[in-house]
């Protein structure tokens, strides 16, 4: 008996920017993969409030990366780039503000792309979107690489904890749907992910380990690949100021990545049952 | 460490268990109360700090660029700093209560309070009362968000804060729980009233443990007569119009800079600079414009303003161009105190034009009219009577002036309605359709996402499927619908509907020979996850269906119908109004 295929919705916020274009392009490709339903907002302002259920976040855009010039120009473009991968272009009408310049955006998508700002200020604000969204979105959030590259496989990152195991199971079910080999990047001690694993689980086409003082894995990263990895969001001092894996595979690797944060960890988990 | 961790967590659950759910919200009530109060004092520690630093610089020269510079540091401060945009803030908190249960940002707790205080300080003509309601607020709400209270708490907490802050910087606690139920939360509920109360004393108590019990605005035992009483409803009339030239005022001083700033490029802290220089300008001519000017309305109180009625006329238009300019122009502060001071000086204009006419009458000191014409303009420009009545006969100390203060309060509310139909705070609100108290029928439905309510357990065929194939396959369907998606793409090209097929089911001959793409339904209506569900009734009334396939990208995702959206929207209604 067929059943129905449910199909994800990908929210993109639009960057009329080079940088802003290749992001799109990344999100496209993950649409295009996934069958997922994208859905652009191209911003009027320079920065959107986005209200979940016990929080609220505002998100800034850096000053060059909203639509000050020109909406229309800045639409049509993004679904050019849709149109390119077979993708028809949805755009997000902003109807609720908190204020005439403070548009609220919708929170119920699947997947978010969030737009990294190219700000001077990146010391002061370093990471802010990414520390907030997941900790708090119930859905995973897409951080596109630098430049628009297809990803071949996925990386899991498993550092053998409850949530990881969400995380691995996302990742599981995106490279079954986008039809590509996954890989597992270990965290830790190798008996703890060993003991959370249980046994090996099917279709892991590399092992990877990462363990301190025990070799450099990061040559054996495969460069083109999507990082599927758990984000907690620690707090504005402890992201600003302490090193974290986060930041490592950041600097190292120049792979997209989609963040897990707890509340999408915990959809997972109950949507699995 | 990570045990100690466990011990408080477990012991925490416990508490929270154990302790009666109201009880636990009056504790906490209290904790914002202090909190909010606490804030309030230092809002008035930094504008007495800014405006001591202004002072020794009022003498120079150049001493009218100082509302400028003001003006652009604390917009500066709002838009680069803290990111957070200008405004009094109030109509954001009352929009956070109304939509998005009272979650509001943390950056807020402390920015309008640097902010408005270095406006303020510097001369501009603005008051420190929204920018604290929205501190005060801003802390309850993360309070609540903190311990992970629900909704109606957290509102509750957003309530409490207000309360605190008011109750602090007027020494009002009373007006502090007024406000909140009048005017932020716009419903009198008894489960409300106890913990603002709670909270609007403590922020009062912190208030005068740190600065003393000291009543703002000192008046003197006025001796009213009935002629007074009378001569309130005049007054009235005057605070009514000046409400509606203010609010009409700044939404037209507000359109205007905005602009001009777009024809002369200008950035938004130098667009309020800009306003701040006019001030100064108006600052050089009357002096009684610049910063909250409470101490202006006590000369006012005490029958020691200036005489001469175009002297007060003068003043009065002054303040409300300086005001405009300030708020108008994107300063940062609130209309409260400057609604106050011009209210002063309304009701002294209209104390001496009535002396002038009827000399003969034995008026009651002008000072009460000064009090009196507080009251009609706040009642006026916030549209809330019981606010003004509460906070002026708290702010000062006078009983007397009771009558004709209800007077002039109740008919400057129905006068300005008038001219303008909503308050300073909800007319942005309102234009823009946001104001949406929980439980109303736009409130539901806005709170309803199709995404949460559709219905996905449906079985989507192929347009090659034959009759025969389908008559099987339906057996398992719950549903009498059945989405047809092209094989080769996914995408969604129709319905088919049981009603479509009953003909054809008792004719055996048929089952292989007709396939479903020939009954399937071509033009369906459908929508979108993103359209609103207001939207997706009307088009059911319109087209006279009872559900609808929702797509996105040419993909289906699930139905919408309006048995499922009754049964979410009781459920809803229930939730928002208490009823669970």
């Amino acid at each position: 008996m067929e059943s129905l295929e449910l199909h994800p919705r990908f929210f993109h916020v639009y960057q009329d920017s080079p940088r802003g274009r290749e992001a799109l392009m990344q999100s496209a490709f993950f649409c295009r993969m996934l069958g997922a339903a994208p859905v652009v907002y191209v911003p009027e302002a320079p920065r959107f409030l986005m209200y979940f259920e016990n929080r609220v976040v505002q998100v800034d855009l850096g000053e060059e990366d909203w639509g000050r010039a020109g909406r229309s120009a800045a639409a049509a473009r993004a679904a050019e780039i849709l149109a390119d991968v077979g993708l028809d272009a949805r755009f997000l009408e902003v109807r609720h503000r908190t204020t005439p310049a403070l548009p609220d955006i919708p929170v119920d998508y699947d997947y978010m792309a969030c737009p990294v700002p190219l700000d001077t200020r990146l010391w002061l604000y370093s990471d802010l979107g990414m520390r907030k969204l997941p900790a708090v979105a119930p859905f995973p959030i897409f951080i596109p690489a630098v430049v628009s590259r297809p990803w071949k496989s996925i990386l899991c990152c498993h550092g053998g904890t409850k949530s990881a195991a969400a995380v691995f199971s996302l990742a599981q079910n995106l490279a079954r749907e986008m039809d590509l080999p996954l890989d597992l990047l270990g965290l830790g001690a190798r008996e703890i992910l060993d003991a959370s694993l249980q046994k090996t689980p099917k279709g892991i086409r590399h092992f990877l380990w990462l363990e301190k003082g025990k070799g450099n894995p990061w040559m054996e990263v495969p460069a083109d690949a999507l990082i599927v990895l758990a984000a907690w969001g620690g707090s504005w001092i402890r992201e600003a100021l302490l090193p974290s894996f986060k930041k490592d595979l950041r600097r190292r690797l120049p792979s997209p990545m989609l963040f897990v944060g707890p509340q999408a960890a915990g959809e997972i988990t109950s949507s699995h049952g | 460490m990570r045990s100690l961790g466990r011990w408080v967590t477990a012991g925490w659950i416990g508490f929270r268990t154990r302790m009666d759910p109201e009880l636990f919200l009056i504790l906490l009530a209290i904790g914002v109360g202090v909190a909010g109060g606490l804030a309030a004092v230092a809002l008035h520690h930094l504008i007495e700090g800014f405006s001591s630093l202004a002072a020794g610089y009022r003498k120079a020269p150049w001493a009218f660029l100082l509302p400028a510079l003001g003006a652009g540091v604390s917009v500066f401060f709002m838009e680069k700093i803290v990111r957070e945009g200008g405004g009094h803030g109030v109509p954001e908190v009352i929009y956070a209560v109304s939509r998005h249960g009272g979650l509001i940002r943390l950056r807020s707790t402390f920015s309008r309070i640097f902010a408005s205080s270095m406006t303020i300080g510097s001369g501009g003509s603005a008051g420190p009362e929204a920018p604290v309601v929205m501190a005060g607020s801003a802390i309850g709400s993360n309070i609540g968000r903190f311990l992970r209270l629900n909704e109606k708490e957290r509102v509750v907490l957003v309530g409490c804060g207000a309360a605190s802050a008011i109750g602090s910087i007027f020494n009002a606690p009373l007006a502090g729980m007024v406000f909140t139920m009048e005017v932020l939360l716009g419903q009198w509920r008894s489960t409300h009233l106890v913990p603002i109360t709670l909270a609007a004393v403590a922020g009062t108590e912190v208030s005068r443990r740190m600065h003393g019990n000291q009543i703002p605005f000192e008046s003197q035992a006025f001796s009213v007569h009935l002629h007074d009483t009378l001569a309130a409803a005049g007054l009235a009339i005057i605070t009514a119009i000046v409400a509606i030239a203010i609010m009409r005022g700044l939404r037209a001083m507000h359109a205007f800079s905005g602009q001009a700033a777009l024809r002369m490029g200008l950035s938004l802290w130098t667009k309020a600079a800009l306003g701040g220089l006019f001030v100064g300008g108006i600052g050089i001519f009357f002096p009684v414009v610049l910063g909250e000017g409470y101490q202006a309305v006590r000369t006012m109180i005490a029958g020691q303003y200036g005489t001469g009625i175009l002297l007060v006329l003068l003043a009065l238009l002054a303040k409300m161009l300086a005001t405009s300019f300030t708020l108008g122009w994107g300063g940062v502060g609130g209309i409260f105190a400057p609604s106050l001071v011009m209210g002063a000086l309304a009701g002294l204009l209209y104390h001496r034009i009535l002396v002038f006419l009827f000399p003969g009458v034995a008026w009651v000191g002008e000072g009460c009219f000064a009090l009196l014409g507080m009251a009609g303009l706040l009642a006026g420009v916030l549209q809330a009577p019981l606010t003004a009545i509460f906070l002026i006969f708290e702010i000062t100390g006078g009983y007397e002036v009771m009558l004709p203060l209800m007077v002039v309060s109740a008919l400057s509310t129905i006068l300005c309605r008038f001219g303008e139909p909503a308050s300073i705070y909800l007319r942005d609100l309102v234009a823009r359709g946001e104001l949406l108290r929980p439980g109303t029928d736009r409130r539901v439905l806005l709170d309803l996402r199709i995404p949460e309510i559709m219905e996905r357990d449906c079985i989507p065929i192929r347009r090659n499927l034959l009759l025969r194939d389908f008559v099987h396959l339906q057996k398992h369907s719950k549903r009498n619908y059945f989405p047809v998606e092209d094989e080769a793409t996914g995408r969604f090209v129709g319905m088919v509907h049981l009603d479509d097929v009953r003909p054809y089911l008792l004719d055996d001959m048929l089952y292989d020979t007709v396939f479903m793409e020939q009954l399937m339904q071509r033009d369906v209506p459908v929508v979108h996850p993103d359209d609103e569900l207001q939207e997706v009734l009307d088009i059911m009334d319109e087209r006279g269906v009872f559900s609808m396939p929702v797509v996105a990208n040419h993909r289906f995702m699930g139905m919408i119908s309006r048995a499922t959206l009754l049964d979410h929207y009781r459920r809803e209604l229930r939730v928002q109004t208490g009823e669970m």
